[in-house]
């Protein structure tokens, strides 16, 4: 995007070394080493289990890692001074089951963020708020509550929601899997067009041919650990761990790939 | 013999299509039917068990005696407007004691009780001690009976000759009583409230950036106040109720000690008879607003209001078609 930064040594987003995690005795990321440059859109694959959504919720402090050290915008979070809703005010997540504030419509849930936790005013975050909306076709929504939405509407504000904050940096948990198969796509859609202006993002999928079409780089986690760390076009034609090659062939079989 | 095994096969699925056909058709009619019935039905229900009621109020073999105990007019009208010459003040006076002690009484323990569930909700480590008192307070005082922490105040605290406690005025004991009791309960209410929200909505304003206080305050409170009011309002009700249980305490001429005062006089139930109907005057009401903010709450959420009207007329277009089809074939 900013072309004065081509040639620089870039600040990465996203940098961790050796983050290891464990719920009591289970350890479910093991010395996780990951780099994401501004304006990459990277994708974490892998079965169920093997990390994905821990990995992304100790990236924006919802979760505490046993070692390691995650840096965001050369940052080092392990700082004493450093506070987990300070970070995320930087970083934005959506889940995978939208987790919308029921009691909230359409706009509120948007605004919220916004105006409590940045301070903007609500009449600033209510047009912005609206302008997003209408760019992702959810304009006529806005007084709606949740309950009465699709899933992949729900998933669309969740989107919105998540980017009305001006995140410099996006994770997305597995976002598709908890909708019907017709609506994936218009989330997909969204997601697309997102990396397409430019948005770094750190995406959990089980849609691979979304995160080939999509990613600059994906990483195969496997038992915690990133297996394999490539681009779309290798990793699919030519994985190199036996891990993804199972993976890969598994998806095959059943269909998705 | 497997074409006639087809054939037969196809009879009868053709037989049970047109048996289905009809009776959808029959059905629906029914269905129309059953949709225009339910205000016929309930009106005529409740006049059946008003006429029920009052048929043996009248033909009962004791309806009699039965009427000159409980519905005793002259004693009805005594009691509720008062006689000098018997020394009965008009009952408003009591009644106005329970009103008085409902509405002393809640509001504080409206705020007591969000203290206790605050403290037994807290994982703080510094909180261990408060926490273990608490609990301990909320099992003693919700497995007290009220009338048995009644008996115990109003005779230990006078006898106890301790400066402040043992100097209060009777309503102060009774006061005592009731908050005693209930802050236990509404306390228990709140906390299933807090608890009912689920962690996914935590999370979900953590990752707006909100902090813990903003989280309480416009994620988890509002979410946790819409579950509880309604069994929050079913306490008020309760709390209203047992303000007679104080009676038990001698000191207060409440509404109930009242009505039992007149019963010496007359040896009838007739007073217990007022004291009923004034309870329920003020309770009914009550617990029709729970009710109805349950279903505010439920139509504003889920749209409930629309939902059965669209269901019905998409059920009247399907029969509609159905019938044409019967009717064209």
């Amino acid at each position: 995007m900013n072309d004065d930064s081509v040639g620089e040594a870039q600040i990465p987003v996203v940098e961790t070394q050796g983050v290891t995690k464990r719920f009591a005795e289970r350890t479910v990321l093991r010395a996780v080493d990951l780099v994401v440059q501004p304006h990459e859109v990277v994708t974490l694959i892998g079965a169920s289990g093997s990390g994905k959504s821990t990995l992304l919720r100790c990236l924006n402090m919802l979760e505490t890692i046993d070692a390691g050290r995650i840096s965001l915008f050369g940052q080092d979070l392990s700082d004493e001074a450093v506070r987990g809703e300070l970070v995320r005010r930087h970083v934005g997540i959506v889940f995978q089951a939208f987790n919308l504030f029921p009691h909230k419509n359409v706009l509120n849930n948007i605004t919220l963020g916004p105006v409590k936790a940045l301070g903007v005013s609500s009449k600033d975050a209510e047009e912005r708020a609206m302008s997003l909306l209408d760019r992702f076709g959810l304009k006529e929504k806005a007084r709606e509550f949740p309950d009465r939405l699709s899933g992949g509407q729900q998933q669309r504000v969740a989107i919105v929601r998540a980017i009305a904050m001006d995140p410099e940096l996006l994770l997305l948990d597995e976002v598709t899997s908890a909708l019907d198969p017709e609506l994936v796509a218009e989330v997909l859609d969204v997601v697309r067009e997102l990396a397409h202006s430019g948005m770094t993002m750190l995406i959990a999928t089980h849609e691979m041919n979304f995160a080939r079409d999509v990613s600059s780089k994906i990483c195969f986690l496997a038992d915690g650990e990133i297996a394999e760390e490539r681009t779309p076009e290798e990793l699919f034609s030519d994985p190199r761990d036996p891990r993804t090659q199972q993976f890969l062939r598994t998806l095959t079989n059943a269909g998705r790939l | 013999m497997e074409s006639s095994g087809t054939e037969i096969i196809s009879v009868k699925v053709a037989s049970s299509e047109a048996t289905s056909r009809v009776l959808t058709k029959r059905r629906s009619a029914l269905w129309r039917a059953a949709q225009q019935a339910p205000r016929a039905l309930s009106v005529i229900s409740v006049v059946t068990i008003l006429v029920l009621v009052v048929l043996a109020f009248i033909f009962a073999p004791g309806a009699r005696a039965f009427q000159e105990t409980f519905f005793n007019l002259h004693q009805l009208r005594e009691t509720v407007f008062g006689d000098p010459s018997l020394n009965i003040p008009p009952i408003w006076g009591a009644f106005a004691k329970n009103i008085e002690l409902f509405m002393v009484a809640e509001p504080i323990i409206l705020i007591l009780a969000l203290g206790v569930a605050l403290i037994r909700n807290a994982t703080s480590p510094l909180m261990a001690g408060p926490r273990v008192l608490c609990t301990i307070y909320v099992d003693i005082a919700r497995g007290l009976p009220l009338i048995l922490v009644v008996q115990a105040v109003f005779f230990g605290f006078p006898a106890l000759a301790l400066p402040f406690v043992s100097s209060r005025t009777w309503f102060q004991y009774g006061l005592f009583c009731l908050v005693f009791c209930y802050t236990a309960y509404v306390s228990e209410v709140y906390r299933a409230g807090v608890m009912s929200v689920p962690n996914s909505q935590l999370l979900a304003g953590r990752a707006i950036g909100l902090t813990e206080g903003q989280l309480l305050r416009h994620v988890t409170v509002p979410q946790a106040v819409r579950v509880v009011v309604a069994p929050l309002i079913n306490d008020f009700v309760s709390l209203q109720k047992d303000t007679a249980i104080i009676s038990v305490g001698a000191g207060v001429i409440e509404l109930l000690r009242q009505v039992e005062i007149n019963e010496q006089i007359w040896f009838t139930d007739t007073p217990f008879v007022i004291a009923g109907i004034l309870f329920l005057i003020v309770c009914v009401p009550l617990t029709r607003l729970a009710d109805a903010l349950l279903a505010r709450d439920v139509r504003t959420r889920l749209a409930g209001g629309t939902r059965p009207t669209s269901r019905r007329r998409w059920r009247a277009r399907a029969s509609a078609e159905e019938i044409a089809q019967v009717v064209g074939a």
